[in-house]
C-alpha cells in the first residue's frame, strides 16, 4: 500500500457534470475538479456533503472510480441506499457539490513480472476501475473477476470495453456467468491459469473478502483490499473508522492507514 | 474589526471560539484545512496515562441531526502525546487546553504533573464526563465527591487554567458545577454528550459494539443550552459552552445565556473549516450589530421578572 503522503487533501467544490444511470439504484456522477482529477490515486476517496440540511449531517465517504486528468473530472459510482445517496442521487447537472479530498492511501501497483488480478462484490467494483484505468494506462493487462446479486449490475460493463481486462462474471442466482460466489469463480479459474505470480486486488462485501482472506492465506497469494465503514471526517480526528488488527494489538483507521490494506494486516468479521 | 478577545479567569482567547476535545485531533489533522492560530483556542483529543485503542468497531452512527460515538479515547498515551504531539501544539500561536482522562481518582493529575514537567500547554480540561468508557469517565462526572476529589488533585499539581467538562447525564449538573467550583476549577465546560443509542432494524441490533453511546451534534443545542443557563447561575466561574454549534447564531445564542467562549465540536466533521470561519462570522456580527467587544453580550438574557 502506498501512504498518503499528499499534502493535496482539501476542502473543495466540484461541479456536477453529467449523471448516469446504471440500473435503477445505481448511479455515476461526474464531477468536474482539475486538481482531484489529476492528484487522486487509485484506491483513495472523498468525503461528500450531499446536502446542506441537517439530516444527513454526515458527509459520506466514496471511492474515486474513474479520472480522466485531461479534462479535469473524475466520476464517482455507488448505490442509492439511505438518506445521503438519496440526496446526492437527487443533485442536478450543474450544481456544486462540497468535497473534502483526495483521502486515504492508494493501492501499490505490481510488479511488471506480476499478473494483475481484480477481484469485486458488487459496488466494490468502484475503485478496482479507476485501478484498472492505471494499469492500463501502464500497459498492463489484468483479470477481473465480478460478482453480482444478478445480471443487472453488467449493464455496466461496456464501460470496460477502454481497458485492457479479461473479464470473468459471478451471479448469485446463475443468471449470468458462473453461478456462486466470485471467490470460489476465482479459485476454479486460478487452479486453471496455474499461475502464482499474481497480485490480487479486492473491494466487495466482507463474506466475499473474509472468503478471500481464507483462500490468500491457504494458497499464500498477496492481497491489498480496499475497505467500506462509517466515518465522520475522513482525515484522522473522529477515529470511528477503526478495523482491528490481525494481531489483536489494536486498530487500523481506515480513513489513514487505509482504504487499501494488506488482507494478512486486518481481522475482517461477517 | 471588533474587540473578539474573552477572559476567562487567569486566561485570555483572542476570540471565545475554540475547538472540542474528541473532534480536533491534536489540531495537525485539520491544519490542510485552516489556520490553527485563528483560533481562540483548540482543546485535543483525551490524553490518559496508559495508551488506549478504544472500543471495538462500530464507534458510530448517525442519527437525526447528530451522531452517535463510542470511541473509548482512544489516544497514545502521555508519554507518546508529551513526545510526538507536545511539540506541534507548542509551536500554534493560539490557546492549547489538553483534555485529560483517566481510569482512577490519580491518574488525572499524573496526566497533568508529566505534561507539566515537559513544559506544559495553556491550560487542562479535566474529563470527567465521557459515557463510553467502563472505569472512570462518566462514572466520576456523575458524583460530587469524585469530582471534586479528581479537581482538588489536578489543583494540586499545576496553577494553570483548570477547566472541569461536565456530562448532563445527571440529575442535578450544578451539584457537580459546585463540586468542582469549590475545589479550584477556573472553568467549566458544559456540557460532554448525552447517553444515546441507535438500532438497526433489519439486523436487530445496536447501531453501536458498546450498544449506547454519546449523542452530539446540533439535536443536543438546547439541552446544552438549558445546561449552561443553570450553571453560569449556580456558580462564579466562567463557563465554556459546547454542544451542536453549528453557525454563528448559535455561538451568540449561547454567550448570550452566560457562556464566556464556546467549543465548536461535530461540526467540524461536517465542515473542516467551520472553527475559523465562526471567527470571521463573529466579527461581522459584531460589526453589524455595533459590538464593539464581544463580552458586552455574555450574560445578557433577558428574563421575565
Amino acid at each position: 500500500m502506498r501512504a498518503n503522503t499528499d499534502t493535496t487533501i482539501r476542502l473543495a467544490t466540484g461541479k456536477i457534470l453529467a449523471a448516469f444511470s446504471v440500473t435503477e439504484d445505481i448511479k455515476k456522477i461526474r464531477i468536474s475538479h482539475r486538481q482531484t482529477a489529476e492528484c487522486a490515486l487509485p484506491g483513495q476517496f472523498i468525503n461528500i456533503k450531499t446536502s446542506d440540511s441537517l439530516f444527513p449531517l454526515l458527509r459520506r465517504p466514496f471511492s474515486i472510480n474513474r479520472t480522466n486528468p485531461a479534462q479535469g473530472w473524475f466520476e464517482i459510482l455507488f448505490r442509492v441506499v439511505g438518506a445521503g445517496t438519496n440526496a446526492l442521487a437527487q443533485l442536478k447537472i450543474d450544481s456544486d457539490i462540497d468535497f473534502v479530498g483526495p483521502l486515504g492511501n492508494s493501492f501499490s501497483l505490481p510488479d511488471k513480472s506480476q499478473n494483475s488480478v481484480l477481484v469485486a462484490g458488487g459496488l466494490g467494483i468502484a475503485p478496482l476501475e479507476f485501478l484498472a484505468q492505471k494499469l492500463t494506462e501502464e500497459k498492463l493487462s489484468a483479470h477481473l473477476f465480478w460478482g453480482n446479486q444478478s445480471s443487472e449490475a453488467f449493464s455496466y460493463q461496456k464501460q470496460f470495453s477502454r481497458l485492457n481486462l479479461k473479464t470473468f462474471f459471478a451471479t448469485d442466482d446463475g443468471s449470468l456467468g458462473f453461478r456462486g460466489n466470485v471467490v470460489t469463480l476465482l479459485e476454479r479459474e486460478l487452479a486453471a491459469l496455474k499461475d502464482e505470480n499474481i497480485c490480487i486486488y479486492a473491494c466487495g462485501p466482507n463474506p466475499m473478502l473474509r472468503a478471500l482472506q481464507n483462500f490468500a492465506a491457504a494458497k499464500n497469494l498477496t492481497c491489498q483490499v480496499s475497505l467500506e465503514t462509517m466515518m465522520a471526517c475522513g482525515f484522522g480526528a473522529c477515529m470511528g473508522c477503526n478495523v482491528e488488527k490481525a494481531d489483536g494489538s489494536g486498530y487500523f483507521y481506515v480513513c489513514q492507514d487505509g482504504p487499501v490494506f494488506d488482507i494478512k494486516e486486518i481481522r475482517i468479521y461477517g | 474589526m471588533a474587540n473578539l478577545q474573552v477572559s476567562l479567569g487567569k486566561i485570555q482567547f483572542s476570540n471565545p471560539i475554540l475547538t472540542a476535545s474528541g473532534t480536533f485531533g491534536t489540531g495537525e489533522e485539520f491544519s490542510p484545512f485552516l489556520d490553527l492560530n485563528h483560533l481562540g483556542g483548540i482543546v485535543t483529543k483525551a490524553v490518559t496515562r496508559e495508551p488506549r485503542a478504544g472500543n471495538p468497531h462500530p464507534r458510530i452512527a448517525e442519527t437525526s441531526a447528530g451522531m452517535l460515538n463510542s470511541i473509548g479515547l482512544a489516544n497514545v498515551g502521555v508519554d507518546r502525546f508529551i513526545a510526538e504531539k507536545l511539540p506541534f501544539l507548542k509551536g500554534l500561536k493560539c490557546r492549547v487546553i489538553v483534555n485529560v482522562a483517566g481510569k482512577t481518582i490519580d491518574e488525572f493529575a499524573e496526566v497533568i504533573r508529566r505534561i507539566e514537567s515537559a513544559g506544559g500547554m495553556d491550560g487542562y480540561e479535566i474529563n470527567v464526563s465521557c459515557p463510553n468508557v467502563k472505569e472512570g469517565g462518566m462514572a466520576f462526572g456523575t458524583n460530587p465527591d469524585v469530582t471534586a476529589e479528581i479537581t482538588k488533585k489536578a489543583r494540586q499539581v499545576t496553577d494553570k487554567f483548570l477547566t472541569v467538562k461536565l456530562t448532563p447525564n445527571v440529575t442535578s449538573i450544578t451539584e457537580i458545577a459546585i463540586a468542582a467550583e469549590n475545589n479550584g476549577a477556573d472553568a467549566l465546560t458544559v456540557i460532554n454528550t448525552l447517553v444515546g443509542m441507535a438500532v438497526d432494524i433489519r439486523s436487530r441490533k445496536p447501531k453501536l459494539a458498546t450498544i449506547t453511546g454519546g449523542l452530539s451534534g446540533p439535536a443536543i443545542k438546547p439541552v446544552a443550552l438549558a445546561k449552561v443557563f443553570q450553571v453560569a447561575g449556580a456558580v462564579k466561574i466562567p463557563v465554556i459552552a459546547s454542544g451542536g454549534i453549528m453557525n454563528v447564531k448559535d455561538v451568540i445564542e449561547f454567550l448570550i445565556t452566560g457562556a464566556s467562549a464556546v467549543q465548536i465540536g461535530t461540526a467540524n466533521f461536517v465542515n473542516p473549516k467551520i472553527s475559523e470561519k465562526l471567527v470571521d462570522d463573529l466579527d461581522s456580527y459584531c460589526e453589524e450589530h455595533q459590538i464593539n467587544s464581544i463580552e458586552e453580550i455574555i450574560g445578557t438574557l433577558k428574563l421575565n421578572d
